[in-house]
């Protein structure tokens, strides 16, 4: 295995991804926020756009939405409870609308293979560009309010 | 000229520190390479621990003038580590 | 209406400019490894990036300088790779000039063929339109293209986008670098928000570059590539067997260029800086060189603290001189001239016609900051020495032995560089023995260092003990102009 990521130079390229670090807390909790409140928005959208879905997908909707704006406000508090709830919000996002297009939903089996959705698209790449911000705050690529960095040089 | 100018660098010495630094030389019996004379004046110690690579972090240049007017080469200087010659506490 | 199709400039154009923006991505990410810190104002006080691309950390108690900083990035993503500056250099400014040459004939062609209708937003339609495409691009469908033209709404704004926004905005950015450029035109570093806001504005620029490339060529994949790189390769859709193994062998190809010139660049660091360097410099000679400095920074604009480069020599020598404020200190300058004269630290201050400058200083590597420095024009000990006619150029001699001082700069002997004399001529090359309003710290070159404000930083020697006017350099070092030039192969004339 190491061999195979010496040849091929992924080995490199995965230890380049450590030397990149940012000092933005700012605009990585700011964009992580808005990005969860995008995801709740069309989650809102779904709930209050008269589509006919049934009640408990629109329970679903209700409760991801509610989710998102305590995540948005979490972070913007410098919690970090928000980070881990926007995290399963965009994982929730992520697994309700896969499941919807493979699987079938109860009451929703039109839905299969329905993956001609832009803002079903949408959603799925913000929850997914969520997730990406959060690993990288994890990971220390970048940093979220309130913490800064310490660097001297 | 009269006053010495200072480097961003250097620490003028009170007379204590410049008398400790005349102890040093005596006990190490430090003599001059120009004339081989040991009387010295001693002038202002310029801080090389953080500059320079070869240096330990503490050191000291510290200015000698050889007291010999005939001394062919009357500006020297010893290194010092901050310990023998600054005052602590 | 005229016909939108690809003619054989278009195509020719398009795959050159494959070649040369690929070569400018990678030699890019060489200069960003550099200095592998990116700010936002002009000080690059340490701690203030934005960004870092390097986990290096750097000692408190020790001097250091940014040299100790720099990161050797592997030749996958920069040209050459391994912490070569002044190859990546070369062939950032060498591929430049290929690529705004290709630009400017595709730009021309544009206009004087009719084909700049591919780029003319006929209504504001086109931006709803474009709106459309994107949930199209959603859904996963393919939107319609424009009635009679090659392209989506979309498609048509973004190929706008980026021939006639995101390549100009990154040949600005990028000018706004130049130390020349920056000198004579101070106002204009401004508008970007400074020297280094213009720096990570360019990463900026690369990024979007990289985005681009990366959709465009997933797009192609998506479109049909037989289709599309048929058209462009052929210039119709006949032949797309034929254009798939074309493509490929066209994209193999530049590959090919990238990997044979990065191994012929680390083989032969020498050849190539003479090859490249004698394109870059010879386009230097009229466009930079001849500026002159023009600005004047406020005192409040005066970073706190100014970064650094090079150490000081260690000899003990030197550390006594300093000790007594460099008493013992001398300058020599000879050679060529009339009067061959020496000079101490006291008669230098003495001279008449003392002057002072605030400007940005500009790093090779990337970093600026604003100082103050006062001392004696150069052009006031050209006149007292009096150039023999034969003296062209000045080889500044510093008391810093790099083999032992610097140990991040490969190679060995004392520092020295060569300057032009019409250089020396200029009314902003100074010889500095103050910063700030204070005694030139050791660490700045104290006692004397060499300001030239449209050059960049290591042509500015420092702990200067020695100035000699010669006719030719090539039998001084390895006759490439300096130290630097002879070891980590810059450019002699560094006016970007
Ligand atoms: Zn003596």
């Amino acid at each position: 295995m190491s061999a195979v990521l010496r040849w091929t130079g992924i080995g490199k390229l995965i230890s380049f991804y450590r030397h990149i670090q940012f000092s933005a807390p700012w605009t990585t909790t700011g964009s992580a926020s808005m990005l969860v409140c995008g995801i709740g928005a069309i989650h809102l959208y779904l709930l209050s756009g008269n589509f006919g879905f049934p009640t408990y997908l629109n329970a679903y909707f209700a409760l991801l939405s509610a989710a998102a704006l305590l995540s948005a406000v979490g972070m913007l508090l410098g919690r970090r409870p928000g980070w881990g709830l926007g995290s399963l919000v965009a994982l929730a996002a992520i697994a309700v609308y896969v499941a919807s297009r493979t699987l079938g939903l109860p009451g929703l089996p039109e839905l299969v293979s329905r993956w001609d959705d832009p803002l079903g698209t949408f959603s799925l790449a913000l929850a997914v560009l969520l997730l990406f911000v959060h690993v990288s705050v994890v990971t220390g690529m970048n940093v979220a309010v309130p913490r800064r960095r310490d660097w001297h040089d | 000229m009269g006053t010495e100018k200072t480097r961003p660098e250097s620490t003028v010495l009170s007379d204590r520190q410049k008398h400790r630094v005349t102890e040093q030389l005596r006990h190490e019996q430090t003599t001059c390479a120009g004339c081989g004379s040991g009387d010295f004046t001693v002038g202002q110690a310029l801080y090389v621990g953080f500059l320079f690579l070869d240096e330990e972090n503490g050191n000291y240049m510290v200015a000698l003038t050889c007291n010999n007017p005939e001394c062919p080469a009357p500006r020297t200087g010893i290194t010092l580590h901050e310990s023998a010659f600054l005052d602590v506490g | 209406m005229y016909e939108l199709d690809f003619p054989v400039w278009i195509r020719i154009t398009h795959w050159v400019n494959l070649l040369f923006i690929t070569l400018l991505i990678r030699s890019g990410v060489e200069i960003l490894g550099t200095h592998p810190k990116l700010y936002w104002r002009n000080d690059s006080k340490p701690g203030t990036e934005w960004a870092r691309f390097t986990r290096k950390t750097m000692p408190t108690d020790k001097l250091y300088d940014t040299l100790d900083e720099e990161e050797s990035y592997s030749s996958l993503v920069s040209m050459p790779g391994h912490k070569q500056l002044g190859l990546g250099r070369h062939w950032h400014f060498f591929s430049v000039i290929g690529w705004i040459l290709t630009g400017l004939t595709y730009v021309i062609l544009l206009l004087a063929t009719g084909q700049w209708h591919r780029y003319w937003p006929y209504s504001w339609s086109i931006f709803p339109t474009a709106w459309h495409d994107l949930l199209t691009y959603l859904s996963f469908n393919l939107p319609p293209l424009l009635p009679g033209q090659p392209y989506d709404a979309l498609q048509k704004l973004t190929y706008a986008f980026v021939v006639f926004v995101l390549a100009p905005f990154q040949i600005l950015t990028g000018a706004a670098q130049s130390p020349a450029i920056e000198a004579r035109f101070p106002r204009y570093v401004r508008l970007w928000g400074g020297r280094q806001a213009a720096r990570s504005l360019h990463f900026f620029g690369l990024i979007l570059f990289v985005l681009f490339i990366v959709v465009h060529v997933t797009l192609i994949a998506v479109w049909g590539w037989g289709m599309l790189t048929s058209l462009m390769i052929f210039g119709d859709v006949e032949s797309r067997q034929w254009a798939i193994v074309l493509s490929l062998v066209i994209i193999a190809a530049v590959v090919a260029v990238h990997w044979a010139a990065t191994k012929y660049t680390l083989r032969y660091p020498r050849r190539t800086q003479r090859a490249l360097g004698a394109v870059v410099m010879g386009v230097r000679k009229w466009s930079l060189k001849p500026l002159v400095s023009k600005q004047n920074y406020s005192a409040a604009e005066l970073s706190p603290e100014h970064r650094v480069n090079g150490k000081p020599p260690i000899s003990d020598d030197y550390k006594i001189m300093a000790a007594h404020n460099f008493a013992d200190w001398r300058l020599e300058v000879a050679g060529l001239v009339e009067n061959p004269m020496t000079f101490t630290l006291q008669e230098l201050q003495e001279l008449s016609g003392t002057q002072t400058q605030r400007v940005l200083h500009n790093c090779v590597q990337g970093w600026s900051s604003i100082g103050e420095w006062s001392g004696v024009p150069l052009r006031t000990i050209v006149e007292l020495v009096g150039p023999l006619p034969e003296a062209r150029f000045l080889c500044v001699l510093s008391m810093q032995d790099s083999g032992r001082d610097e140990p991040s700069a490969p190679g060995q002997g004392q520092f020295y560089e060569i300057i032009d004399l019409s250089l020396a001529r200029h009314p902003d090359a100074l010889l500095a023995y103050e910063m700030n309003g204070g005694l030139l710290p050791i660490e700045h070159g104290a006692p004397l260092r060499l300001r030239l404000e449209n050059q960049v930083g290591f042509k500015m020697a420092k702990w200067i003990d020695r100035i000699e006017f010669v006719s030719d350099y090539s039998g001084i070092g390895e006759g490439m102009g300096g130290w630097r030039e002879d070891n980590v192969f810059y450019d002699k004339n560094v006016e970007i």
